[in-house]
């Protein structure tokens, strides 16, 4: 498989007025062509930062620092000049966003704001803008794109919205789809037409996606391999078939425990991780979980694990993966 | 018998803990302060403005009201710091008892209009039918000109100190009533609020412990420029000459009497009109100030 | 089979309309947020109503404890019709039923210390001497499982989850016998979900606690709850036993809901039913069953005549022309 995005130990730190703060750290990952990489944490955990600094969407000048590497396609973004990154940017790697309603700009037409991408980024004219947005609203399942593209955001529903910011990141064909949480904040069923979306889209163009989200079950669905953010550090990777069937860090096998299911047993109380995540500028020393996790010793305190492999497919943080049956 | 029982139970460790905490959101406190320098200017002109209105008479040389007629006209010298009026009255005594005057002013403004201003505001955000009156009146008090309304006003009740403030009241009460209620009308919708209902909490609780102290900040920077205003309007006011009666000391009244000798005693002029620019700009600089300070989103 | 059980709350044919008026104050039209609907809810059960966004589950949960005043229909709460009364006739029976809210962030008075808010609540109520109020809050802020010197804290030095059992403890700090929670873990983390849960189910059987517990989430609902009525568009379209429910949905839009949640098992590949057009505006709902529009099953009566809720087999009751 053809490797698109390549990130190799890459820190993120933010200055605020406690100082610096490491929001992730040695996060390392890789994202194939045609799969849904999944990264899947907590609030906190630094999923969002790990995709707004592949995007580099922070202020460079005052708040950000990255160090490690980002890998696209060979070239390490990081080194980018930010107009050379404005072209990678919508064209090479697209976003799409959790809150629909205030990514899309409430005064033009969707079809408007769908061209503006197709006149910047592939230098279209007019009217073949015009015919290529009412095609990708086709495309992203928006029933008569003709009436649609004259419409105003607020005139749609929200998980239409939500079709209409997947169509103006696919516009330029991306080899990347960044999902940032798409579907947080729609309604079950509507959660499921974006996710088929998603899936489908993923592989009729043959792009990499990396979904960032909360939520298990989603990862469950639609993605091929996941990736388990805690406190800014991949705690867990492997493929979805793989994790969970067997977890291997605490961390992950206590978060599936605790999602309440559809199938078995539901008089079971729910598990519960104990304790709660760290701020940032307090994160323990050792294994940054094991002030929570039920199975720390002496040396989980102390010393970091490191990320290691364990199998072709997985590769884990913790001193005793494999040696715990959860 | 409970309270024996609480301080078994939980006095020894808490009280320590409790101090500690106290003195560290004092200390969060004190720093966002400290950086907000613009706060601090403002307040120390204000506070510098306030501290010569209470000790005028400990400050000033001479007395106000005393004319010495052979003292005419006088440039600013030893004796008369910033000179002397038309008849011979120590100007700089004057200004610092004008400033008691002007301060005090604009301070009942400030305060009436605060209270006026939230109970209207307050009351209008909850009651629908009320809202509609009590606008409806902000509305037309706003729509005239306010020095027009205040000059109106002023010949109609007749020139006096108190007559001032009162019209001066009804000038700007109705921007602090306007802001009071569209910051209550966000408040009102916020969940709290809900959840004191949901405990049965009465309407009155809810507008002046729940929602007053959550639209206290926009309305204190209101206020404080409210404050200003009044002292301009008031120096206006007796500019025109239906201020203050002649001859009590007020900034405007010296700007008043300074307009017809303006050729030969400039000091008339710009000592007055000095201290009202300080002050107007002391108070606009702090309210300035206090709207970063009493920002809810504590950083 | 059902044993005799005691009703806590008998809601019947509860309506609650928004009037949406022009300039002059006219009623032109009414949002139906809650339309006709019949529920009871027993002592010691949790009741959970599951829906999606602007189904009108939260308008019906606070309509029931009379917190948005019904535009018709009665509420029985302990014998009393409490659906007409005013906010002042409420008020003593306020301590009986309680509410826990969505959003952490906005549930708490943010200039308030939490020790305070709690204790406003029992002053409220008239409960106990200042003292007493205050080894109360410290006693209830400890079960929820925060430390009782965090009755000094501000809400903004607390994390979502935190808020979330100050929020509990408002609540439960009266001592109530039915407690609407709208939502209650919609808003936090799942390891912080599961611990709320848990809080929850925890005081209810300390306390024999009767719950309306409202959620999105077929799953939470699930394992929080005894029995389970779907709504739709204002209506309640099925009603029944947890497992029975889930077992086998017989309503079509709550088959449609079930095959939309994600499967937490990677394995399990469910064959989704896709629900066609979109959710009918609530000012204008269609005629007949309010589902019928979207419904792959419509027949002609369905746009003619609104089904009835009713006993389908025995342990379902559902509002279906399917079914009658």
């Amino acid at each position: 498989m053809e490797r698109i995005l390549q990130i190799e130990n890459l820190s993120t730190s933010f200055k605020t007025e406690r100082g610096i703060v490491k929001a992730i750290e040695g996060v390392s990952f890789d994202v194939y062509k045609g799969e849904i990489l999944g990264i899947v944490g907590e609030s906190g955990c630094g999923k969002s930062v790990t995709s707004q600094s592949v995007m580099r969407l922070y202020d460079e000048k005052y708040q950000v620092q990255y160090t490690g590497k980002i890998l696209f396609n060979g070239r390490n973004i990081l080194s980018l000049s930010e107009k050379e990154m404005q072209n990678v940017r919508g064209n090479d790697i697209a976003m799409v966003f959790q809150d629909a309603l205030s990514a899309l700009n409430p005064v033009f037409t969707v079809g408007h704001q769908i061209m503006d991408t197709l006149k910047i980024h592939q230098g279209m004219k007019k009217a073949e803008a015009r015919e290529k947005a009412v095609e990708m609203l086709r495309l992203v399942g928006i029933p008569d794109p003709e009436k649609r593209v004259d419409q105003y955001p607020h005139e749609l529903s929200g998980g239409m919205r939500q079709r209409v910011m997947i169509a103006i990141a696919l516009c330029c064909q991306p080899m990347l789809l960044i999902a940032d949480e798409p579907t947080t904040a729609l309604d079950v069923t509507i959660q499921a037409q974006i996710m088929d979306l998603i899936l489908d889209l993923n592989k009729k163009l043959d792009m990499g996606v990396m979904l960032i989200t909360h939520d298990l079950s989603v990862v469950a669905e639609v993605c091929s391999r996941v990736a388990v953010m805690y406190l800014g550090q991949i705690v867990e990777e492997a493929e979805v078939n793989t994790i969970f069937d067997h977890p291997l860090h605490p961390y992950t096998a206590g978060l599936m425990k605790s999602v309440p299911k559809m199938e078995g047993e539901r008089d079971e109380r729910l598990y519960q991780i104990k304790g709660m995540v760290p701020m940032l500028n307090q994160i323990p020393k050792g294994c940054r979980f094991s002030p929570r996790c039920p199975y720390a010793t002496e040396k989980c305190h102390k010393e970091m694990p490191e990320q290691r492999r364990v199998s072709e497919t997985q590769s884990v943080r913790c001193f005793y993966a494999g040696e715990i049956d959860y | 018998m409970k309270r024996t029982m609480r301080s078994e139970k939980y006095d020894e460790s808490l009280e320590k803990s409790i101090r500690e905490l106290q003195r560290e959101q004092r200390h969060l406190r004190l720093l966002k302060l400290k950086k907000n320098k613009l706060a601090i200017i403002g307040g120390l002109i204000t506070i510098f403005m306030i501290l010569i209105a209470i000790f005028a008479p400990l400050i000033a040389t001479h007395d106000p009201y005393d004319m010495i007629v052979l003292d005419r006209l006088k440039g600013p010298s030893a004796a008369h710091l910033f000179g002397t009026d038309a008849t011979g009255r120590d100007v700089f005594s004057r200004v610092l008892y004008g400033t008691r005057v002007s301060m005090f002013i604009g301070f009942s403004v400030a305060l009436y209009s605060m209270i006026i201003g939230m109970v209207v505001g307050l009351f209008a955000s909850y009651y629908k039918v009320l809202d509609s009156v009590l606008m409806r009146i902000c509305d037309g008090l706003t729509a005239i000109p306010s020095s027009l309304l205040a000059v109106a006003l002023m010949s109609a009740l007749g020139a006096s100190e108190k007559n001032v403030i009162i019209s001066l009241v009804a000038v700007s009460f109705p921007k602090v009533a306007r802001i009071a209620r569209a910051q209550a009308m966000v408040v009102k919708e916020q969940t709290y609020i809900e959840a004191m209902k949901a405990s049965g909490s009465g309407t009155l609780r809810i507008l002046f412990r729940h929602i007053a102290p959550n639209v206290l900040s926009p309305v204190i920077v209101q206020v404080s420029f409210a404050f200003a205003n009044a002292i301009i309007t008031e120096a206006a006011l007796s500019f025109l000459g239906v201020g203050v009666p002649i001859p009590q000391p007020s900034w405007g009244n010296i700007l008043y009497e300074g307009k017809e000798v303006i050729s030969k005693a400039w000091w008339m002029i710009v000592f007055p009109g000095a201290f009202t620019a300080a002050a107007v700009l002391g108070l606009n600089i702090l309210g300035d100030g206090l709207r970063d300070l009493l920002d809810p989103h504590i950083n | 089979m059902e044993e005799k059980r005691e009703a806590v709350l008998r809601a019947d044919n509860i309506k609650k309309y928004f009037p949406i008026r022009n300039t002059f104050g006219k009623v032109i039209n009414n949002v139906k947020a809650v339309d006709g609907i019949s529920l009871e809810l027993y002592r010691g059960e949790t009741y959970g109503l599951v829906g999606e966004t602007g189904c009108g589950k939260s308008t019906l949960g606070r309509t029931l404890i009379n917190l948005m005043p019904a535009t018709e229909g009665d509420i029985l709460f302990e014998g009393r019709n409490i659906a007409g009364m005013s906010e002042r006739q409420v008020r003593p029976l306020r301590k009986k039923m309680q509410m826990i809210f969505q959003d952490p962030y906005t549930s708490l008075d943010p200039r308030m210390r939490v020790g305070d808010i709690l204790a406003e609540v029992l002053q409220i109520q008239n409960i106990g001497k200042k003292e007493e109020r205050q080894d109360m809050v410290m006693d209830m802020l400890g079960k929820v499982g925060l430390r009782p010197e965090q009755y000094y804290h501000f809400p903004h030095e607390f994390s979502g989850g935190q808020r979330q059992r100050i929020g509990l403890a408002r609540a439960f700090i009266l001592d109530p016998e039915f407690v609407v929670c709208d939502e209650p873990v919609s808003a936090l983390d799942v390891s912080v979900q599961s611990q709320i849960i848990n809080l929850l189910q925890d005081i209810q059987q300390e306390k024999k606690l009767t719950y309306l517990f409202i959620s999105h989430d077929m799953s939470v609902i699930r394992y929080t709850s005894d029995r389970v009525g779907v709504m739709y568009l204002g209506h309640l379209v099925e009603e029944a036993l947890t497992d029975y429910l889930f077992a086998k949905p017989l309503h079509p839009y709550t088959q449609v809901l079930m095959s939309a949640v994600p499967s937490a098992n990677p394995h399990v590949k469910k064959k989704r039913i896709v629900l066609e057009g979109e959710l009918p505006s609530p000012l204008n709902p269609p005629s007949g069953c309010v589902f019928h529009t979207r419904c792959p099953y419509a027949k002609d009566i369905c746009r003619r005549e609104c089904p009835q809720l009713r006993e389908a087999d025995g342990q379902h009751k559902v509002a279906c022309h399917q079914y009658q």
